[in-house]
Protein backbone atom coordinates (compact mmCIF):
# COMPACT_ATOMS: atom_id res chain seq x y z
CA UNK A 1 0.00 0.00 0.00
CA UNK A 2 2.77 2.21 1.07
CA UNK A 3 4.68 1.69 -1.67
CA UNK A 4 2.00 2.40 -4.51
CA UNK A 5 1.33 5.50 -2.54
CA UNK A 6 5.16 6.32 -3.24
CA UNK A 7 4.58 5.25 -6.81
CA UNK A 8 1.84 7.35 -7.55
CA UNK A 9 3.69 10.13 -5.78
CA UNK A 10 6.61 10.01 -8.18
CA UNK A 11 4.05 9.71 -10.83
CA UNK A 12 2.28 12.84 -9.75
CA UNK A 13 5.88 15.01 -9.55
CA UNK A 14 6.66 13.81 -13.08
CA UNK A 15 3.29 14.72 -14.07
CA UNK A 16 3.50 17.89 -13.12
CA UNK A 17 7.11 18.78 -14.36
CA UNK A 18 6.00 17.68 -17.64
CA UNK A 19 2.84 20.02 -17.24
CA UNK A 20 5.32 23.06 -16.20
CA UNK A 21 7.16 22.36 -19.29
CA UNK A 22 4.07 22.48 -21.83
CA UNK A 23 2.62 25.74 -20.61
CA UNK A 24 5.68 27.57 -18.98
CA UNK A 25 7.60 29.37 -21.81
CA UNK A 26 7.35 31.06 -25.34
CA UNK A 27 5.84 30.02 -28.34
CA UNK A 28 6.90 32.11 -31.35
CA UNK A 29 4.68 31.97 -34.15
CA UNK A 30 5.86 34.97 -36.78
CA UNK A 31 3.25 37.01 -38.73
CA UNK A 32 4.51 35.35 -41.72
CA UNK A 33 4.29 37.96 -43.99
CA UNK A 34 6.37 40.29 -45.83
CA UNK A 35 6.11 44.05 -44.30
CA UNK A 36 5.77 46.83 -47.27
CA UNK A 37 10.09 47.38 -47.21
CA UNK A 38 10.34 44.45 -49.50
CA UNK A 39 8.25 45.01 -52.56
CA UNK A 40 9.52 49.00 -52.58
CA UNK A 41 13.73 47.80 -51.94
CA UNK A 42 13.42 44.41 -54.08
CA UNK A 43 12.41 45.38 -57.51
CA UNK A 44 10.25 43.14 -59.66
CA UNK A 45 12.52 41.47 -62.42
CA UNK A 46 10.96 40.00 -65.85
CA UNK A 47 11.08 35.82 -65.82
CA UNK A 48 9.19 32.95 -65.48
CA UNK A 49 10.96 31.09 -62.75
CA UNK A 50 9.50 28.03 -60.88
CA UNK A 51 9.86 27.54 -57.04
CA UNK A 52 10.20 24.20 -55.50
CA UNK A 53 10.10 23.71 -51.53
CA UNK A 54 11.67 21.07 -50.07
CA UNK A 55 9.64 18.29 -47.99
CA UNK A 56 9.65 19.45 -44.02
CA UNK A 57 10.22 22.56 -44.58
CA UNK A 58 6.86 23.96 -42.93
CA UNK A 59 7.62 22.04 -40.20
CA UNK A 60 11.39 23.56 -39.54
CA UNK A 61 11.49 24.78 -35.70
CA UNK A 62 14.22 25.94 -33.25
CA UNK A 63 13.38 25.41 -29.38
CA UNK A 64 17.21 27.63 -29.10
CA UNK A 65 16.67 29.65 -26.24
CA UNK A 66 19.96 31.57 -26.47
CA UNK A 67 20.75 30.92 -22.95
CA UNK A 68 20.97 27.83 -20.73
CA UNK A 69 18.58 29.66 -17.50
CA UNK A 70 15.91 31.10 -20.06
CA UNK A 71 12.64 30.28 -20.71
CA UNK A 72 11.70 27.47 -22.69
CA UNK A 73 11.27 29.00 -26.24
CA UNK A 74 10.05 27.13 -29.30
CA UNK A 75 10.46 29.14 -32.79
CA UNK A 76 8.09 27.56 -35.47
CA UNK A 77 10.18 28.90 -38.29
CA UNK A 78 9.04 26.74 -41.13
CA UNK A 79 5.12 27.58 -40.69
CA UNK A 80 6.45 31.61 -41.38
CA UNK A 81 9.00 30.96 -43.60
CA UNK A 82 7.30 28.70 -46.39
CA UNK A 83 4.86 31.24 -46.98
CA UNK A 84 7.13 34.44 -46.93
CA UNK A 85 9.12 32.47 -49.38
CA UNK A 86 6.17 32.12 -52.28
CA UNK A 87 5.46 35.66 -51.11
CA UNK A 88 8.60 37.08 -51.81
CA UNK A 89 9.24 35.21 -55.55
CA UNK A 90 5.40 36.53 -56.03
CA UNK A 91 6.98 39.90 -55.26
CA UNK A 92 10.65 40.04 -56.96
CA UNK A 93 9.70 38.01 -60.31
CA UNK A 94 6.71 38.72 -62.98
CA UNK A 95 6.00 34.70 -62.83
CA UNK A 96 6.44 32.54 -60.63
CA UNK A 97 5.22 28.53 -60.53
CA UNK A 98 5.44 26.37 -57.52
CA UNK A 99 6.64 23.70 -58.45
CA UNK A 100 4.96 20.82 -55.87
CA UNK A 101 5.64 18.01 -58.37
CA UNK A 102 9.38 16.58 -58.65
CA UNK A 103 10.73 18.73 -62.15
CA UNK A 104 11.97 17.36 -64.93
CA UNK A 105 13.87 19.06 -67.92
CA UNK A 106 10.94 18.17 -70.08
CA UNK A 107 8.37 20.01 -67.93
CA UNK A 108 10.76 22.90 -67.39
CA UNK A 109 10.87 23.37 -71.24
CA UNK A 110 6.94 22.31 -71.43
CA UNK A 111 6.16 25.50 -69.18
CA UNK A 112 8.70 27.33 -70.86
CA UNK A 113 10.82 28.17 -66.87
CA UNK A 114 14.08 29.40 -67.48
CA UNK A 115 15.24 28.60 -63.65
CA UNK A 116 14.04 26.52 -60.45
CA UNK A 117 15.10 27.83 -57.10
CA UNK A 118 15.06 25.32 -54.27
CA UNK A 119 15.43 27.22 -50.74
CA UNK A 120 15.96 25.49 -47.62
CA UNK A 121 16.76 26.15 -43.79
CA UNK A 122 19.73 25.30 -42.64
CA UNK A 123 20.27 26.99 -39.23
CA UNK A 124 18.84 28.86 -36.76
CA UNK A 125 20.22 30.88 -33.71
CA UNK A 126 19.20 32.96 -30.88
CA UNK A 127 21.10 35.21 -29.45
CA UNK A 128 19.83 36.44 -26.19
CA UNK A 129 21.22 38.40 -23.99
CA UNK A 130 20.09 40.81 -20.96
CA UNK A 131 18.86 43.58 -22.81
CA UNK A 132 18.45 42.64 -26.28
CA UNK A 133 18.03 39.80 -28.47
CA UNK A 134 19.29 38.81 -31.57
CA UNK A 135 18.03 36.03 -34.05
CA UNK A 136 19.79 34.76 -36.58
CA UNK A 137 18.40 32.65 -39.99
CA UNK A 138 20.33 30.49 -42.28
CA UNK A 139 19.27 29.07 -45.73
CA UNK A 140 20.82 28.00 -48.77
CA UNK A 141 19.12 27.85 -51.83
CA UNK A 142 20.11 26.64 -55.38
CA UNK A 143 19.50 27.68 -58.86
CA UNK A 144 18.81 25.40 -61.97
CA UNK A 145 18.57 25.79 -65.29
CA UNK A 146 15.90 24.85 -67.40
CA UNK A 147 18.05 21.53 -67.96
CA UNK A 148 17.95 21.30 -64.03
CA UNK A 149 21.94 21.86 -64.13
CA UNK A 150 23.80 24.25 -61.07
CA UNK A 151 23.52 27.69 -61.78
CA UNK A 152 23.95 29.30 -58.50
CA UNK A 153 24.40 27.81 -54.77
CA UNK A 154 24.30 30.22 -52.19
CA UNK A 155 23.79 30.60 -48.47
CA UNK A 156 21.90 33.89 -46.87
CA UNK A 157 21.52 34.94 -43.43
CA UNK A 158 19.13 37.00 -42.30
CA UNK A 159 19.28 38.64 -38.52
CA UNK A 160 17.09 41.15 -36.14
CA UNK A 161 18.28 42.58 -33.35
CA UNK A 162 16.45 44.58 -31.15
CA UNK A 163 16.15 45.15 -27.33
CA UNK A 164 13.34 44.29 -25.27
CA UNK A 165 11.51 42.21 -27.15
CA UNK A 166 10.14 39.71 -24.53
CA UNK A 167 9.14 42.91 -22.87
CA UNK A 168 6.87 43.78 -25.89
CA UNK A 169 3.89 42.49 -27.41
CA UNK A 170 4.64 41.42 -30.50
CA UNK A 171 8.40 41.70 -29.87
CA UNK A 172 9.78 38.46 -30.64
CA UNK A 173 6.99 37.75 -33.34
CA UNK A 174 8.23 40.31 -35.39
CA UNK A 175 12.03 40.01 -34.80
CA UNK A 176 11.65 36.29 -36.27
CA UNK A 177 9.51 37.64 -38.75
CA UNK A 178 12.67 40.39 -39.74
CA UNK A 179 15.31 37.79 -39.41
CA UNK A 180 13.31 35.44 -42.17
CA UNK A 181 12.57 38.74 -44.66
CA UNK A 182 16.42 39.42 -44.56
CA UNK A 183 17.25 36.02 -45.40
CA UNK A 184 14.65 36.27 -48.37
CA UNK A 185 15.68 39.27 -49.46
CA UNK A 186 19.06 38.41 -50.30
CA UNK A 187 17.75 35.40 -51.83
CA UNK A 188 15.39 36.70 -54.56
CA UNK A 189 18.54 39.81 -55.05
CA UNK A 190 20.69 36.54 -55.66
CA UNK A 191 18.27 34.03 -57.96
CA UNK A 192 17.47 38.15 -59.85
CA UNK A 193 21.63 38.65 -60.46
CA UNK A 194 21.91 34.76 -61.51
CA UNK A 195 19.31 35.72 -64.66
CA UNK A 196 20.35 39.25 -66.13
CA UNK B 1 10.09 43.20 -130.68
CA UNK B 2 7.88 44.50 -127.54
CA UNK B 3 8.96 42.49 -124.33
CA UNK B 4 6.82 41.77 -120.99
CA UNK B 5 8.08 44.53 -118.36
CA UNK B 6 9.16 41.63 -116.07
CA UNK B 7 11.30 40.11 -119.04
CA UNK B 8 12.87 43.42 -119.49
CA UNK B 9 13.83 43.40 -116.08
CA UNK B 10 16.51 40.85 -115.06
CA UNK B 11 16.16 41.87 -111.53
CA UNK B 12 12.56 41.66 -111.22
CA UNK B 13 13.22 38.42 -113.05
CA UNK B 14 15.20 36.87 -110.75
CA UNK B 15 13.34 37.83 -107.66
CA UNK B 16 9.95 36.25 -108.50
CA UNK B 17 12.03 33.00 -109.62
CA UNK B 18 13.76 32.95 -105.60
CA UNK B 19 10.84 33.77 -103.72
CA UNK B 20 7.82 32.47 -105.87
CA UNK B 21 9.62 29.49 -107.39
CA UNK B 22 10.14 27.55 -103.84
CA UNK B 23 6.25 28.27 -102.74
CA UNK B 24 5.49 26.33 -105.57
CA UNK B 25 7.25 23.29 -105.02
CA UNK B 26 6.62 22.92 -101.42
CA UNK B 27 3.81 20.68 -100.77
CA UNK B 28 0.65 22.31 -99.20
CA UNK B 29 0.08 22.06 -95.16
CA UNK B 30 4.43 21.16 -94.81
CA UNK B 31 4.46 24.06 -92.11
CA UNK B 32 1.35 23.34 -89.86
CA UNK B 33 3.04 19.95 -89.85
CA UNK B 34 6.43 20.79 -88.69
CA UNK B 35 4.68 22.90 -86.37
CA UNK B 36 2.57 20.17 -85.25
CA UNK B 37 4.92 17.49 -84.46
CA UNK B 38 7.33 19.51 -82.02
CA UNK B 39 4.01 20.00 -79.93
CA UNK B 40 3.48 16.30 -80.20
CA UNK B 41 6.45 15.31 -79.10
CA UNK B 42 6.30 16.72 -76.18
CA UNK B 43 6.74 14.26 -73.49
CA UNK B 44 3.43 14.14 -70.88
CA UNK B 45 4.76 14.89 -67.34
CA UNK B 46 1.52 14.02 -65.40
CA UNK B 47 1.39 17.32 -63.64
CA UNK B 48 -1.42 19.16 -63.13
CA UNK B 49 -1.93 22.92 -63.74
CA UNK B 50 -3.77 24.88 -60.91
CA UNK B 51 -3.97 28.19 -59.40
CA UNK B 52 -3.58 28.75 -55.52
CA UNK B 53 -4.01 31.72 -53.94
CA UNK B 54 -1.43 33.14 -51.06
CA UNK B 55 -2.73 32.04 -47.58
CA UNK B 56 -1.51 35.72 -46.58
CA UNK B 57 -2.19 38.09 -48.94
CA UNK B 58 -4.92 36.43 -51.63
CA UNK B 59 -2.65 36.86 -54.30
CA UNK B 60 -2.65 33.96 -57.07
CA UNK B 61 0.05 31.99 -58.25
CA UNK B 62 0.12 28.87 -60.32
CA UNK B 63 1.24 25.85 -59.29
CA UNK B 64 2.36 22.08 -60.91
CA UNK B 65 1.19 19.55 -59.14
CA UNK B 66 1.43 15.98 -59.20
CA UNK B 67 -1.98 14.59 -58.25
CA UNK B 68 -0.54 11.04 -57.53
CA UNK B 69 1.44 12.50 -55.38
CA UNK B 70 -0.01 15.48 -53.56
CA UNK B 71 2.12 17.73 -51.48
CA UNK B 72 -0.26 18.54 -48.50
CA UNK B 73 1.48 20.84 -46.91
CA UNK B 74 1.93 23.67 -49.04
CA UNK B 75 -1.48 23.16 -49.61
CA UNK B 76 -2.68 23.67 -46.30
CA UNK B 77 -0.88 27.01 -44.96
CA UNK B 78 -2.21 29.26 -42.07
CA UNK B 79 -4.43 31.41 -43.83
CA UNK B 80 -4.01 34.14 -40.47
CA UNK B 81 -4.68 37.12 -42.06
CA UNK B 82 -2.36 39.92 -40.58
CA UNK B 83 -1.37 43.35 -41.16
CA UNK B 84 2.00 43.74 -42.68
CA UNK B 85 4.49 44.02 -39.81
CA UNK B 86 6.18 47.70 -39.80
CA UNK B 87 9.88 46.70 -38.02
CA UNK B 88 9.64 50.16 -36.29
CA UNK B 89 8.28 48.86 -33.58
CA UNK B 90 11.49 46.61 -32.41
CA UNK B 91 12.92 50.27 -31.62
CA UNK B 92 13.37 50.71 -28.53
CA UNK B 93 10.40 52.78 -27.03
CA UNK B 94 7.76 51.79 -29.53
CA UNK B 95 5.18 49.67 -28.86
CA UNK B 96 2.98 47.23 -31.00
CA UNK B 97 0.37 49.93 -30.41
CA UNK B 98 2.10 52.89 -31.87
CA UNK B 99 2.16 50.83 -35.25
CA UNK B 100 -1.13 48.78 -35.00
CA UNK B 101 0.45 45.46 -34.61
CA UNK B 102 -2.63 42.91 -35.46
CA UNK B 103 0.15 39.66 -35.29
CA UNK B 104 0.37 36.90 -33.27
CA UNK B 105 2.41 36.96 -29.50
CA UNK B 106 3.60 35.32 -26.62
CA UNK B 107 3.01 36.19 -23.07
CA UNK B 108 3.81 36.17 -19.53
CA UNK B 109 0.56 35.01 -19.04
CA UNK B 110 1.19 31.79 -19.47
CA UNK B 111 3.14 31.59 -15.96
CA UNK B 112 0.50 32.84 -14.13
CA UNK B 113 -2.12 30.67 -15.65
CA UNK B 114 0.21 27.82 -14.29
CA UNK B 115 0.56 29.64 -10.94
CA UNK B 116 -2.94 29.67 -10.73
CA UNK B 117 -4.03 26.68 -11.84
CA UNK B 118 -0.87 24.76 -9.00
CA UNK B 119 -2.42 26.64 -6.82
CA UNK B 120 -6.31 25.74 -7.21
CA UNK B 121 -6.10 22.10 -8.40
CA UNK B 122 -3.02 21.48 -6.62
CA UNK B 123 -1.81 18.12 -6.92
CA UNK B 124 -5.05 16.80 -9.17
CA UNK B 125 -3.52 18.84 -11.68
CA UNK B 126 -0.73 16.92 -12.40
CA UNK B 127 -2.31 14.22 -13.52
CA UNK B 128 -4.61 15.72 -16.11
CA UNK B 129 -1.67 18.66 -16.81
CA UNK B 130 -0.86 17.03 -20.13
CA UNK B 131 -4.40 17.10 -21.77
CA UNK B 132 -5.80 20.26 -20.22
CA UNK B 133 -2.96 22.28 -20.14
CA UNK B 134 -2.15 22.85 -23.62
CA UNK B 135 -5.82 24.38 -24.04
CA UNK B 136 -5.28 26.33 -21.14
CA UNK B 137 -2.38 27.74 -22.64
CA UNK B 138 -3.67 28.74 -25.97
CA UNK B 139 -6.83 30.47 -24.12
CA UNK B 140 -3.62 32.35 -22.30
CA UNK B 141 -1.89 33.28 -25.29
CA UNK B 142 -4.98 34.42 -27.51
CA UNK B 143 -7.25 35.91 -24.45
CA UNK B 144 -4.90 36.39 -21.78
CA UNK B 145 -5.76 40.17 -21.51
CA UNK B 146 -9.02 39.16 -19.58
CA UNK B 147 -6.73 38.97 -16.81
CA UNK B 148 -5.91 42.62 -16.95
CA UNK B 149 -8.32 44.13 -14.46
CA UNK B 150 -10.73 47.04 -16.51
CA UNK B 151 -9.76 49.82 -14.75
CA UNK B 152 -6.14 48.81 -15.58
CA UNK B 153 -7.01 48.57 -19.12
CA UNK B 154 -8.74 51.44 -19.21
CA UNK B 155 -6.10 53.47 -17.75
CA UNK B 156 -3.20 51.82 -19.89
CA UNK B 157 -5.40 52.48 -23.24
CA UNK B 158 -5.58 56.25 -22.80
CA UNK B 159 -1.50 56.03 -21.91
CA UNK B 160 -1.23 54.30 -24.82
CA UNK B 161 -2.82 57.12 -27.38
CA UNK B 162 -0.78 59.53 -25.44
CA UNK B 163 2.40 57.80 -26.53
CA UNK B 164 1.43 56.37 -29.71
CA UNK B 165 0.92 60.63 -31.03
CA UNK B 166 3.99 61.20 -29.01
CA UNK B 167 5.90 58.61 -31.49
CA UNK B 168 3.69 59.60 -34.57
CA UNK B 169 5.72 63.08 -34.40
CA UNK B 170 8.79 62.07 -33.34
CA UNK B 171 9.57 58.76 -35.68
CA UNK B 172 11.81 60.06 -37.10
CA UNK B 173 14.08 60.26 -33.88
CA UNK B 174 13.93 57.42 -32.31
CA UNK B 175 17.28 56.42 -30.93
CA UNK B 176 19.03 53.91 -33.60
CA UNK B 177 19.42 50.99 -31.39
CA UNK B 178 17.61 48.51 -33.97
CA UNK B 179 20.05 46.30 -36.29
CA UNK B 180 19.21 44.46 -39.25
CA UNK B 181 21.48 42.51 -41.17
CA UNK B 182 21.67 40.41 -44.52
CA UNK B 183 24.09 39.02 -46.48
CA UNK B 184 24.78 36.07 -49.00
CA UNK B 185 27.84 34.08 -50.27
CA UNK B 186 27.55 31.95 -53.02
CA UNK B 187 29.00 28.25 -52.58
CA UNK B 188 30.82 27.06 -55.34
CA UNK B 189 30.26 23.48 -55.94
CA UNK B 190 29.44 20.90 -58.96
CA UNK B 191 25.86 19.27 -58.82
CA UNK B 192 22.62 18.88 -60.29
CA UNK B 193 19.06 18.94 -59.00
CA UNK B 194 18.49 15.06 -58.79
CA UNK B 195 21.42 14.58 -56.86
CA UNK B 196 20.63 16.98 -54.21
CA UNK B 197 16.42 16.45 -54.09
CA UNK B 198 15.87 12.91 -55.64
CA UNK B 199 18.45 10.86 -54.92
CA UNK B 200 19.69 11.80 -51.39
CA UNK B 201 17.63 10.18 -48.50
CA UNK B 202 14.96 13.05 -47.36
CA UNK B 203 16.32 14.09 -43.96
CA UNK B 204 13.49 15.07 -40.87
CA UNK B 205 13.54 19.10 -40.57
CA UNK B 206 16.41 19.81 -38.22
CA UNK B 207 16.22 21.46 -34.50
CA UNK B 208 18.26 23.14 -32.92
CA UNK B 209 18.47 22.87 -29.15
CA UNK B 210 20.59 24.66 -26.41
Amino acid sequence: MRKSFLLGSWFLLLGSLLGCTAIYGWNIHAPGILSSEFARDVPQAQHRVALYVPAGQKEYLSKDKGTRLSDPQIYYIGEAYVPMLIESFQSGFSELILMEAVPTPAMMQQYGIEALVVSEIKDFKNRKALSAQGLDLYTETTVFNSNLKLMRRFETRGTSEAPGTFAKKGGLEVNLNAAIEGALRETVSQVQDVLK
Amino acid sequence: MKQEPWIKNPVWAAFLLLVLGPWFLVPRGFANEVLNSQEIKMPNSGAVVMVRKNSKTGTPYVVITDPQNPRQDLAALDTHKYRRPDYRMLQKGVSAQDVNYNGPYSSKKKIYILAATLATAGATAAIVGPALFPAAAATGAAGGSVMVPAAAAAVGGSALTVAAKKYQDHFQNLPDDYNRESESKIIETETDFYQMYVAKVDKRPLQGDR
